[in-house]
């Protein structure tokens, strides 16, 4: 191992536009943790934080949005599959991270902002093992940065009926993100960040959040290239119309008793509160959190409005094989005989089984069968069609992607929802369940892949077998990474479809 | 290395006593974590847990024991990487590493029992607590394990009825009932259930020395180690009327504020753990000031006789080869307070006077005898208060004719501010072998180090004799001296560290009270 390790009292130092602050080096990599990027009084704006004298800390992470009683991501019980890590909770969370080789303010490396998932309800950026991104930064020479924000009845509760003072409430965790990419605009030169190659890459709830900020005016001069991974729903429950939020909020206030107290309750008296109404309130389709369209954010591009921005912005778009596996809580033994496996692939398809064998297997020849009974519908026909979208109105690329890897869980497990993060950031070595064979290539193909398209717009790169075309509709090039791994042209449209048509439609349940 | 994780529906999978268990294996090892080896209900003896079929997972780390207070970030994570965790009551579960299952059985055993006073953390709390490194290179079989602290561990509710008896040394009790389930079922995971060494850092050796005066632990470890576990004047170990009555006003004082009162002492039993963790943070600040000792410890009754500082050392207590250690800062990182390198001699001495007043040429003497190698200006960053404490345990032991007795102290000094000596904790990642993971380890003097003492302690867990390859041996402690292994830049002998310097520090320094805030603190 390099030995390197130092913190001392003026070293590494940096200057930000608010003041100095020390972070450390260790294994190559500069590691400023827990800046504070705004603050924010409940329901309101983020504003920018007091400049300060002397030299602030920056090297542990801060505390992260509170989330509702119970209201995980259901991620705690598996284990080796995620090592989840647990932070401390707190409503000043609007904390971020930044990791990088130099802090020499004329280096201008590629940056890449890492936004979370959890839909807009929980998570944060420490909360996985596999977040750790050092190796990414260092092999890929990119400087990182991770941001946390405000969540759920914090961030997107919509009190516009409630005062002037409140008309954008039930976007603010989309703001304080937006205070976060304009913190990295005017500081990550100093960190050796180009402020005018910006990259975003989310997962899951965090790919909707990049949707979302392409479809908010004021975040378009702050980023210019996204990367979604397994982060396109546009299923209606994510679609907030003001009705909506604003019904949600209602309901709140008034089980809480009245505005005022919103403004002073403990937090865990507000989320309380939103447990006791949110039966009813999922009863008529409400409950849901994200971004409320109200002219700010102009909405879901796939239901209204488009922006020039969602058209011009180059995109990586994918999702894995078997997203949902974890969420259903049943884990079948990969190893099993073929007879017992189609049993597991007729329980779910019924009378279609045979039609979706037969597509699945053009889709994916000479794969595990408990693969198609693993099978994702929560993202991946959501993503096609939004890759057809980005097709008939962009002008810039989409490369569309789909990891297919099995891993050597219970026999076999293929890639379920997060399992791409130790790949994506290089962290293979916090993770031990993909410490296996093929793993570490598919680890360099899709990790250079994304640093080479933040650095030049084209993922395409000497780590990849084969070209890596855009999607367009008719040819729909999708990136399949397996052991291996190849660029494939309209290779399970025709099963989706099918799917869609014939098959039910799995919804995450989250922890409800 | 090679990549060959494997976790299959049979494979890894041990049969114990009370079931089979399904962990995984990678690179060489295996790892089963989150096994239940008791279960309790609150306020009550642990109990084996109810046997099942089929084959259980066991490759999450299970919840953590309650605690009184939320979390705090800790606010520097290069040299501690704290792994937070949900918590539960059901906690009593215990994590095992171990190069081989089903085959051989010979292996030393090392059973990790954590810090953080009696009152809080877990066996996952830190990154620097896995344990594979050890098990691997050392070929040792390492087990971690969760108990209960603070209030559900050593409540002392004994005067609301014979049902409560055993409150006042509950978390004692669940230990010894993991090293039951040791003693029977570790053989199955390669280890050897008669070469058992129990290892506290912190509040986990207060516990270790709990376990030596418990006579149902006799029978259940052979050799022990304490790191930085062995305070001067521990207010945990005072005499068993003062420590019987200072939890049983504890206990009083919460059951008061909950509305409680004998005759429904029941209901403690079922409502939230939250309602009587708030209701002790209420009571706490008072009784402190009534001087009511209210820190959580273990409480003499039938199972545990007492102290030995009260009772003298236990026949096992004695018997028992120890190591026993501390670092030469023991408290200077939670202070927070870190001292510029380039300061000139004179701000140096003003320092050192205002730090220690009149008596501060005498200590600089002492401490440049003591400890020639280290700089002047580390003496403002020395500990005494575990040194003492150590030093006092261990002369007991020797003029009691104890087994082996062996002596360390971690005085290396890590590159970050300048220098900062080895600070309560830093030894753990050498133990674990778990440095890697941990970014202020990540130079050339610490790895050398780590790796030494790692080697003496793997050793040690072996024979009973702590040796390792190209160093010093390691003489024993003798009789009303100070023999004590030293780890600096590399490892050598030392008979110099003055008591008498470690006394007046002791007494003139200021004392540092680490924040176990007991502040309102709701969430």
């Amino acid at each position: 191992m390099n030995a390197d390790f130092f913190c001392n009292a003026d070293s590494p130092v940096v200057q930000t536009d608010k003041g100095l602050i020390r972070g450390y080096f260790a294994k190559d990599v500069y590691r400023f943790k827990g800046i504070k990027y705004a603050d924010a009084a409940r329901y309101r704006s983020p504003r920018e934080v007091e400049p300060w004298d002397g030299i602030r800390d920056a090297l542990a992470y801060g505390k992260v949005a509170p989330t509702i009683e119970g209201r995980g991501t259901a991620y705690e019980k598996l284990g080796i599959m995620v090592e989840y890590r647990w932070m401390p909770e707190d409503e000043d969370c609007q904390y971020l991270n930044v990791w990088t080789k130099t802090i020499d303010c004329r280096a201008k490396k590629p940056v890449m902002i890492w936004l979370h998932g959890g839909g807009f309800f929980c998570g944060n950026t420490a909360e996985f093992e596999s977040y750790e991104p050092e190796n990414l930064c260092k092999d890929g020479d990119v400087v990182i940065v991770s941001i946390n924000h405000r969540l759920n009845i914090l961030g997107f509760l919509d009190l516009s009926e409630y005062g002037e003072e409140f008309s954008n409430s039930g976007n603010l965790g989309m703001e304080d993100i937006v205070a976060g990419l304009k913190w990295v605009k005017n500081n990550i030169a100093a960190f050796g960040g180009d402020p005018d190659n910006v990259t975003l890459f989310g997962h899951s709830g965090g790919g909707m959040k990049i949707t979302a900020l392409m479809q908010i005016p004021e975040a378009a001069p702050l980023f210019h290239k996204g990367i979604i991974q397994s982060g396109v729903n546009s299923n209606d429950r994510f679609r907030i119309t003001p009705d909506k939020s604003r019904a949600v909020a209602r309901a709140v206030v008034d089980e809480l008793g009245g505005i005022d107290r919103l403004m002073t309750a403990r937090f865990r008296d507000i989320s309380d509160a939103f447990l006791n109404v949110e039966p009813e309130l999922c009863k008529k389709g409400l409950g849901e959190w994200g971004p409320v369209e109200n002219g700010w954010y102009v909405g879901d591009p796939m239901h209204g409005q488009i922006t020039d921005k969602f058209k011009t912005t180059p995109l990586i778009v994918g999702s894995l094989i078997a997203e949902t596996l974890m969420w259903e809580g049943v884990y079948y033994d990969g190893g099993a005989s073929e007879e017992e496996k189609l049993g597991y692939v007729r329980e779910r398809y019924g009378p279609h089984t045979d039609a979706m064998i037969d597509l699945f297997k053009k889709a994916y020849p000479g794969k595990n069968m408990i693969d198609l009974r693993y099978l994702d519908t929560e993202f991946r026909h959501n993503i096609l069609n939004y890759l057809d979208k980005r097709s008939a109105v962009g002008s810039a690329p989409t490369y569309s992607y789909m990891l297919a890897f099995d891993f050597n869980l219970n026999g076999c497990t293929p890639a379920f929802h997060s399992a791409e993060h130790a790949l994506v950031f290089r962290s293979m070595d916090r993770m031990d369940f993909v410490q296996v064979d093929g793993a570490e290539k598919i680890s360099d193909e899709m990790s250079m892949s994304w640093v080479s398209f933040a650095r030049t717009g084209d993922p395409n790169n000497c780590a990849l077998p084969e070209k890596w075309l855009p999607y367009k509709t008719g040819d729909e090039h999708t990136f399949v990474f397996d052991r291996v791994s190849e660029c494939r042209g309209r290779y399970d449209t025709d099963m989706y479809r099918y799917m869609q048509c014939n098959c039910p439609i799995h919804v995450l349940p989250f922890d409800k | 290395m090679e990549k060959n994780f494997c976790c299959d529906f049979d494979f890894p999978v041990v049969e114990t006593t009370f079931g089979k268990v399904r962990g995984y294996f990678l690179n060489d090892l295996f790892y089963f974590r989150g096994i239940e080896y008791a279960t309790a209900r609150r306020f009550m003896l642990p109990e084996p847990p109810e046997a099942w079929d089929g084959v259980k997972p066991a490759y999450t780390y299970g919840p953590n024991p309650p605690v009184t207070n939320r979390p705090k970030i800790n606010a520097f994570d290069p040299a501690f990487q704290f792994r937070y965790w949900p918590e539960s009551e059901k906690c009593l579960t215990l994590n095992v590493w171990t190069p081989e299952i089903n085959g051989s059985a010979g292996r030393p055993v090392m059973v990790w029992i954590h810090g953080g006073s009696l009152a809080f953390g877990s066996a996952t709390e830190l990154i620097g607590y896995e344990a594979d490194g050890m098990s691997r290179d050392e070929d040792i079989v390492m087990v971690s394990v969760n108990h209960r602290l603070n209030l559900l561990g050593y409540m002392n509710l004994t005067d609301y009825g014979e049902r409560y008896a055993d409150s006042g040394t509950l978390g004692m009790m669940d230990l010894i009932e993991s090293l039951r389930w040791i003693k029977s079922n570790i053989s199955r995971f390669g280890g050897d259930p008669n070469n058992v060494t129990i290892v506290g850092h912190s509040g986990g050796g207060a516990k270790v020395r709990t376990l030596l005066q418990m006579p149902d632990a006799e029978n259940l470890c052979s050799k022990a180690i304490i790191h930085s576990g062995l305070r001067f004047n521990d207010n945990r170990f005072r005499p068993a009327e003062r420590m019987r009555h200072d939890s049983a006003a504890t206990a009083d004082a919460i059951v008061k504020e909950l509305g409680l009162s004998k005759a429904s002492i029941a209901q403690i039993e079922t409502i939230p753990y939250g309602r009587i963790a708030r209701a002790f943070r209420r009571v706490d600040p008072a009784l402190r000031r009534a001087g009511v000792n209210s820190m959580w410890s273990p409480i003499p009754d039938a199972h545990f006789p007492g102290d030995y500082t009260n009772v003298g050392l236990s026949e096992k207590a004695k018997n028992t080869p120890m190591i026993v250690g501390s670092t030469f800062g023991e408290m200077n990182l939670d202070k927070g307070v870190f001292y510029d390198r380039s300061m000139s001699d004179a701000e140096i001495d003003r320092l050192i006077e205002e730090s220690f007043g009149e008596r501060h040429a005498e200590l600089e003497a002492l401490f440049a005898k003591s400890f020639p190698y280290k700089d002047r200006l580390d003496l403002l960053y020395m500990d005494s208060t575990y040194r003492i404490g150590s030093t006092d345990f261990m002369n007991s032991r020797v003029n009691n004719g104890s087994a082996a007795s062996y002596m360390f102290m971690l005085t290396y000094s890590f590159k970050m501010f300048g220098g900062f000596p080895a600070w309560h904790g830093s030894d753990l990642p050498f133990l674990f072998k778990s440095y890697d993971r941990i970014p202020i380890y990540n130079e050339p003097g610490a790895q050398h180090i780590g790796e030494k003492f790692n080697a003496y302690l793997a050793s040690f867990a072996r024979s009973g004799k702590p040796e390792a390859p190209d160093a010093p041996e390691w003489n024993e402690f003798a009789a009303e001296g100070s023999d004590t292994m030293i780890f600096d830049d590399k490892p050598f002998m030392s008979t110099d560290i003055s008591y008498e310097m470690m006394r007046i520090h002791d007494r003139i320094s200021p004392k540092f009270v680490p924040n176990f805030s007991s502040e309102e603190d709701e969430p």
